[in-house]
């Protein structure tokens, strides 16, 4: 058999090409820097598959054995890289096995973007064979998500989809597509997304609480510090441990905030919440007599 | 830090004392759960560069030794009983923390939820960042498995190992295919006391021992194993432990290890349910 | 134990398909019933805006605010007492017609502020307006003689203080 072979291309992101919404989708993800993905295949997202397979020298996807196994394989890819973990799946019951973990990722602040195929949209609330309203499904458990019903949304919506699964608290967003959404065509040009008029991601540094903050730090006689994964989302490792050690100051974490700081550091005083460390938990209503 | 009810316990009696200053990047989680008295809302990263500016050295030896005392009373009722007991079952910890020393703390652990994930995160050694992967506030059994294989796949240089119990283990083993078809050098530890442990330990302390669907019947762990071509070995005893550990952490491919664990043990220290932080168990 | 009281919540939004079910599952979520809704245009081109009315405790209001805020598509979300609002809520009471000449239905109407907007010999139509007092009352007193429809809006709210919502665009922007 005979192996499909796309040509490594050049940025497209001037160039304005003609091309399916399907071979749309992963172009867009190669020109947000992903090149792997976990999925399984379904009629729905027959289209994207196909393309897949075509861009297969630049894209690899890993099939999993349950698409719950594949969206758990996209947030431990994500946890451990800091990048947006991908997910592809059908409709109807491979969009629903999504959604454990969606709500897992949306509580863990996981960035993920997780794309399904959808019924045709001639089809959309007719009870279409491996038809879900997994938008009104996924809505309270997802960070953002939308529905693309035709061929030309498909470049804008997915930079936006990176955008905010990533930006200010990262979380998971899911992009419905429709059949005939994929099999359209449309001018395909690229270009990321820096910003959303309506969603601010990260609010703006208040130094005048800083230095109240600073000013309650250097009176306390007794501070104390519980970190979480903040420490590890925000990248800020090293500003943590060089403030804890200019501070000297006792310090704690939750499950996902382990890790942040070596555990063998002499202010690591061990880990909070229902079966963390005894002193950190007993300490925290220390009371001066 | 959310302040999640499992890490605040009973609000009423939460750091009533203190004064709070909450270092957050999302404003809905500023006095949602703990009232904070002062906020400092952005990047963690910028704020912590920003106060490096105003905040003093400083010293606080006394107040660390308060830290110091209450580790060795945690270390004398809790984890020398876990990391060199003297009863024949294996502890969790024990396995724990023998292989986070066979990777120099270097291992991503990644935990699925139960028992086991507690004993995890309480006896891991990190001296990386990111080597943590876990269901956190969702606490999803079944986590593990495959997110070790992403894992594995995003940090392909770093050793990657899951540490499941039997309950969670069966709920995802289907991607052990995932594991044959890419071969994912993942190692899999299944911690097996055939019991769905965390609900087992609740029922024990607050449902007079009655272990309502809890016991847990499995295969063969290790046929299962090697019907997918990873190979597999089963530890019962203290003697064949270190070894098993230091095999599976040199092989360069997939492997699975099952380690029996005293059926009945239980993880402390341990606030109950909606109880103050002040009410912590020790047993 | 704090109480509750009527807030007026006002979101103002993209118009995009979807965002009604993204803010009720807030509500959905925290098990808060929602006494009155309305949507509409706001007066920012291609910025819509709802109108919730919950009844619950300041504490809590707060919180659910923040989390309507944080919705992606959301552009500000701000909550007002009962004072801090210019407020208006319509309803339609379809009543047959043999009552047409009851000296009764006819005060009340006068003393309300009512006017009859539809009729014919089978049942004419009263629409009252004002607050939602008066709307209770209204019913209250109509409800007698046998009401064949009865259908209520929703809130609509103007407030007192400044929504900057042209403000948070700029910031963005």
């Amino acid at each position: 058999m005979k192996t499909l072979k796309k040509e490594k291309e050049q940025s497209t992101t001037s160039k304005i090409v003609k091309i399916t919404g399907a071979e749309a989708v992963i172009k867009c993800l190669l020109e947000e820097g992903v090149h792997l993905a976990y999925g399984y295949p379904g009629g729905a997202i027959m289209p994207v598959y196909d393309e897949i397979y075509k861009y297969q020298d630049q894209f690899h996807h890993v099939l999993t054995r349950h698409e719950q196994g594949a969206i758990h394989a996209a947030q431990g890819f994500a946890r451990v890289t800091g990048k947006v973990g991908m997910v592809f799946a059908t409709s109807g019951p491979g969009a629903t096995n999504l959604v454990t973990g969606i709500a897992d990722a949306q509580i863990d602040s996981t960035p993920l973007v997780c794309i399904t195929g959808q019924v045709g949209s001639h089809l959309l609330g007719s009870d279409a064979f491996q038809e879900t309203d997994i938008i009104g499904i996924s809505t309270p458990v997802t960070k953002w998500n939308y529905q693309i019903t035709k061929a030309s949304e498909i470049p804008e919506i997915i930079a936006k989809a990176f955008y905010i699964a990533k930006s200010g608290r990262p979380g998971p967003v899911l992009i419905d597509i429709t059949k005939d959404a994929q099999f359209g065509e449309l001018d395909f040009s690229y270009k990321k997304c820096e910003k959303v008029r309506s969603y601010k991601a990260v609010p703006k540094l208040n130094i005048e609480k800083v230095k109240e903050a600073a000013e309650l730090i250097n009176n306390a006689k007794k501070p104390f510090i519980v970190w979480g994964q903040g420490v590890i989302l925000g990248g800020a490792e090293q500003e943590f441990k060089k403030f804890i050690e200019k501070t000297n100051i006792p310090s704690a974490c939750t499950g996902l905030g382990l890790s942040a700081l070596e555990t063998s550091h002499p202010l690591h005083v061990g880990m909070v919440g229902m079966h963390g460390n005894y002193a950190p938990i007993v300490l925290t209503n220390f009371v001066m007599y | 830090m959310r302040f999640d009810d499992r890490v605040t316990g009973n609000l009423a009696t939460y750091a009533k004392q203190a004064k709070v200053i909450h270092f957050e990047l999302d404003a809905a989680e500023v006095n949602k759960n703990v009232k904070s008295d002062i906020a400092v809302l952005a990047d963690v990263k910028d704020s912590l560069v920003e106060i490096m500016q105003y905040v003093n050295k400083a010293e606080h030896k006394e107040w660390m030794k308060e830290f110091d005392k209450l580790y060795q009373v945690e270390v004398d009722a809790v984890i020398n009983d876990q990391l060199n007991p003297t009863k024949e079952g294996l502890t969790m910890g024990e396995v724990v923390n023998g292989i986070s020393k066979e990777s120099k703390g270097e291992a991503i652990m990644v935990s699925d939820v139960g028992q086991h994930q507690m004993f995890a995160w309480r006896y891991s050694n990190f001296s990386k960042t990111r080597s943590n992967v876990t269901s956190g506030g969702l606490g999803t059994m079944g986590f593990a498995l495959p997110a070790a294989i992403g894992a594995k796949m995003g940090a392909p240089d770093r050793e990657v190992v899951a540490i499941i119990g039997d309950g969670g283990y069966q709920m995802t083993c289907n991607e052990l295919g995932t594991i044959l078809q890419t071969k994912a050098a993942v190692k899999i530890v299944v911690l097996n006391n055939s019991y769905l442990g965390m609900v087992r330990q609740w029922q024990e302390l607050f449902f007079d021992k009655r272990y309502a669907s809890t016991e847990m019947v499995s295969p063969n762990f290790v046929k299962l194993a090697e019907a997918y071509d990873i190979e597999a070995v089963r530890v019962s005893k203290r003697e064949d432990l270190a070894g098993a550990i230091k095999t599976m952490m040199a092989s360069k491919d997939a492997y699975f290890l099952e380690v029996v664990i005293e059926q009945e043990d239980n993880v402390f220290p341990m606030i109950p349910t909606g109880a103050s932080v002040s009410d912590i168990r020790l047993s | 134990m704090e109480e509750n009281k009527n807030f007026t919540i006002s979101v103002y939004t993209e118009n995009n398909i979807g965002i009604l079910n993204r803010l009720s599952a807030i509500f959905l979520k925290r098990h808060i019933n929602i006494e009155s809704m309305t949507v509409s245009k706001s007066e920012i081109d291609h910025v819509h805006r709802f109108t919730f009315v919950v009844i619950v405790s300041e504490t809590l209001i707060r919180k659910v605010v923040l989390q309507l805020e944080k919705q992606i598509e959301v552009i500000g979300a701000f909550y007002h007492t009962e004072d801090e609002i210019i407020y208006h809520e319509t309803a339609l009471f379809k009543i047959s017609s043999e009552h047409l000449y009851d000296e009764q239905i006819q005060d009340k109407m006068k003393f309300r502020r009512a006017h009859i907007i539809s009729i014919n010999e089978r049942w004419f139509v009263i629409e009252a307006s004002g607050l939602k007092e008066d709307i209770d009352n209204m019913y209250e007193k109509l409800k007698p003689f046998g009401l064949l429809q009865f259908v209520r809006s929703g809130r609509i709210a103007i407030t007192k203080p400044k929504m900057a919502i042209s403000e948070l665009l700029a910031e963005i922007n």
